[in-house]
């Protein structure tokens, strides 16, 4: 496996892990702890552990961190998420509009929309990533 | 043969290549010590061997100067000429 592959699942391992954790603090904050759900947040301090990624798996020494193979599949997920992140966040757009109509959404309704774009674009990079590399199988040589 | 991208067809690679025989007859090179040679990681060597990339003019002449062999004698177009 190398080490881009390598990234894209340890990248998805720790925002899927930080998503469930704040998923589940929402759901218990909103169950015994009423007006503090915003606390549901803090879970997400553990997406700073995505860019631990060099300190956790430093570079051997000879070892090619990436060639222009990865570069082009890097890119290609790039566009991939970007592209997803755009039709979500059009959408999500819409939504209000056809369900209040003229009326007013709460102010916190941008923000968690943007974090939840920040999310898929994370989310949707690492499997465009382990989708072109085969999955990493037969040691990731699609 | 093709695929699709937006409704326009976009031919696929039909550049094949002898890398894996050079590679065995250049005293049985691992295709890690290639990619290390030509400053890449092994996958890629890898899926150039199957087909399933198609390397930059660069790498191309990078690989076909490790094994001593003009970039013909390591790739070949297969495809039609117009």
């Amino acid at each position: 496996m190398n080490r881009v592959l390598k990234y894209a699942w340890y990248q998805l391992i720790v925002i899927i892990a930080a998503t469930i954790f704040a998923a589940v603090t929402l759901l218990i904050a909103a169950l015994y702890f009423r007006g503090k759900e915003f606390s549901a947040v803090i879970p997400f301090c553990l997406f700073a552990f995505v860019h631990f990624y060099r300190v956790i798996f430093p570079l051997k020494p000879g070892e090619i961190a990436f060639d222009e193979r990865d570069v082009n599949i890097k890119n290609r997920a790039t566009r991939i998420s970007f592209t997803i992140f755009w039709y979500v966040f059009a959408l999500s757009c819409l939504i209000p509009i056809l369900v209040i109509g003229n009326g007013s959404i709460h102010v916190m309704y941008l923000g968690g929309v943007l974090l939840c774009a920040a999310i898929l674009i994370r989310i949707m990079w690492s499997i465009a990533v382990i989708v072109q590399y085969g999955w990493g199988g037969k040691d990731g040589e699609k | 043969m093709f695929s699709t991208v937006g409704g326009a067809k976009m031919a696929k690679s039909e550049i094949s290549n002898n890398i894996r025989r050079l590679r065995f007859e250049n005293g049985q090179m691992t295709q890690q010590e290639l990619a290390d040679k030509a400053g890449v990681t092994r996958q890629t060597i890898i899926a150039i061997e199957g087909g399933k990339y198609s390397p930059s003019l660069t790498l191309a002449f990078k690989i076909a100067r490790e094994f001593g062999v003009s970039v013909e004698d390591v790739f070949q177009y297969g495809g039609k000429a117009r």
